[in-house]
């Protein structure tokens, strides 16, 4: 196996490779015996060798790239793969160690969502997203593998980002305020109660986008008592414009989703559960009943007659 | 929900801010078209009453919605009996989140409008590498993602759609394509518009084409750009994203397999 590496590294260097010959290589090293082909992506990483594949950074199915752009970032990601898959613990130790020195964004990405895998703290993952995040030189020119790291806030659910991804949306960057607010999208997907607690906590949390902040609400599942209390919460809040309430009474039930491929999680289900769409059409009768929120009659108006409809 | 004063919308569309997102996109292709040769540019004409109400052209309709405190006019097109495929920046933007009150008028012209309805949900194909590049949301790297999907509750056209391909060859070899949708610039935006390529699209990046040999209005952003296969049929193979005037150019997402597999997942219904 070590020459196998070996031999493609070279070809990789010398521009050799054949068509489809990675692809080739990727499902050798799958089916090769794992301890065999984990130690010897360990002793071919150890060199701190590399070279440009030619590839993109594309992430696949199941967290797992389909394009890697350099070898290292390659054998890595294959690494994860081999030790999820008999459950070895390789990847995970060696994730741990890459994740004490900055190599690069994208080795750094690879090497989060295989620590995740090794069921790794969240904690842990939290900290050093931060740090790949908050890393200048990535951060001024930012990798693939750069962007992909969002997924780790998803993953952990931690709501302590909120206030980096808000200063992100605020600013100049296009690129990262586009992907700051998607993020922020998918960790209110996957912690909606925490998400709404934090930014009813705190206020000046996207005030000035009130209604990008609104569909942080819009996500809630009203079958849960706590997370109806947060928006409720949020529609008697007096520094949010009638105009941003009036549209995340429209969204609920039938918040927007994101679609992709990420490093660890998953898109939300596509269906919204049908005790969900209940739970909130009792919730904006009883509203409109007893005029819980008399200055959004009208958007309260709409949105019961939507969800009378079958 | 949606507009109930049609002078206030009017008004509200033709605002110069309702245009942006569109003229923000008009910029890109400066950056990307190469040399301008002379050629014949073809624009966007009207199609006419009765081929907009002819399939598959009357699966198009025009796209109202809200997005932050305004109005803004896109396009779309039934891809499923319940479905709508769009252009993505139709759906949601970073400042202002998802749009509200998203309205599609199927086979609109003039004020007759074959089927209004809402929508039930609003998916946006794209992960965080989708928006990475020097341009962010304006750049080719975005647009190559620029596909989103709206479900709705009513089937806008009574259970017909349009089918769709996903093969690059149908827009950059010889096949006729037309391009579709609801101009809102130098025309109503109250009626389908067609423009037909003089030459094949050219691949910029991922699934994102140009082609110097035609140009979009603002308003036609997610109307389908169609394919006719060899027994005559027309099928969608991408969508209109982007417009340039100067030069001239016009910018699609193409179907490619990832796009084919969220329409097959999350629009067939």
């Amino acid at each position: 196996m070590n020459g196998r590496l070996n031999g493609i590294f070279g070809k990789i260097r010398a521009g050799t490779l054949g068509l489809g010959e990675l692809d080739a290589f990727r499902r050798a090293l799958l089916a090769g015996d794992p301890d065999e082909t984990i130690a010897a992506i360990l002793r071919f990483l150890a060199t701190g060798q590399d070279a440009l594949t030619g590839e993109s950074f594309t992430i696949g199915k199941n967290g797992e790239l389909d394009g890697a752009p350099t070898y290292r970032v390659l054998l890595i990601d294959m690494l994860g793969r081999i030790s999820r898959e008999h459950g070895r613990e390789d990847a995970g130790a060696m994730a741990r160690a890459l994740l004490e020195k900055k190599t690069t964004a994208d080795e750094w990405a690879l090497a989060l969502r295989n620590a995740a895998w090794a069921k790794a703290d969240k904690a842990y993952l939290s900290a050093k997203t931060q740090e790949l995040l908050e890393h200048q030189p990535w951060r001024q020119q930012p990798s693939a593998g750069y962007y992909e790291a969002f997924d780790l806030i998803v993953y952990t659910a931690d709501v302590r980002f909120i206030p980096q991804l808000g200063a992100m949306i605020a600013g100049e960057d296009k690129a990262l305020k586009n992907t700051a607010a998607s993020t922020l999208d998918r960790l209110a997907d996957m912690a909606p109660l925490d998400v709404m607690s934090y930014l009813n906590a705190n206020p000046v949390e996207l005030a000035e986008k009130p209604f990008l902040r609104s569909d942080y609400y819009s996500k809630a599942d009203f079958t849960q008592p706590a997370q109806r209390a947060a928006v409720e919460a949020y529609l008697d809040r007096q520094d949010v414009p009638a105009a941003a309430k009036g549209k995340l009474i429209d969204a609920l039930g039938r918040p927007g989703v994101f679609v992709s491929d990420n490093l660890l999680t998953a898109p939300p289900a596509e269906e919204i559960p049908p005790a969900q769409i209940a739970a909130v059409r009792q919730t904006v009768e009883g509203w409109v009943r007893s005029n819980r929120f008399p200055a959004l009659a009208a958007p309260l108006g709409n949105a019961q007659a939507r969800l009378q409809q079958p | 929900m949606g507009f109930t004063n049609e002078r206030n919308r009017l008004a509200c569309r033709l605002n110069p801010p309702s245009m942006r997102k569109l003229l923000s996109l008009l910029l890109f292709a400066l950056l990307s078209t190469g040399a301008i040769h002379a050629q014949a540019v073809n624009r966007p004409s009207l199609l006419g009453e009765e081929l907009s109400r002819t399939f598959p052209y009357s699966m198009s309709g025009q796209l109202i919605f809200t997005s932050g405190n305004a109005d803004y006019q896109g396009s779309g097109a039934v891809v499923f009996r319940r479905s709508v495929l769009t252009a993505a920046h139709n759906l949601w933007d970073a400042d202002e989140g998802w749009s509200y009150n998203v309205e599609f008028n199927r086979a609109r012209v003039g004020r007759s409008i074959a089927k209004k309805t809402y929508a039930q949900r609003k998916f946006v194909l794209g992960g965080y590498q989708s928006f990475a590049g020097r341009y962010g949301a304006d750049s080719s790297r975005a647009f190559a993602y620029d596909l989103g999907g709206i479900r709705f509750s009513d089937a806008p056209a009574g259970g017909s759609y349009a089918g769709h391909a996903s093969d690059f060859r149908l827009l950059t070899g010889d096949t006729y394509n037309i391009c579709l949708g609801y101009g809102a610039q130098n025309h109503s935006g109250d009626d389908l518009l067609f423009v037909e390529p003089a030459k094949a699209f050219r691949a910029t990046y991922g699934a994102f084409m140009e082609n110097n040999s035609l140009t979009f209005e603002g308003g036609m952003s997610g109307g389908p750009v169609f394919a006719e296969l060899a027994d005559g049929s027309l099928r969608v193979v991408g969508l209109i994203v982007a417009g340039s005037e100067d030069p001239p150019s016009g910018g699609i997402r193409a179907i490619n397999a990832v796009g084919a597999q969220f329409i097959r997942t999350y629009l067939r219904y």
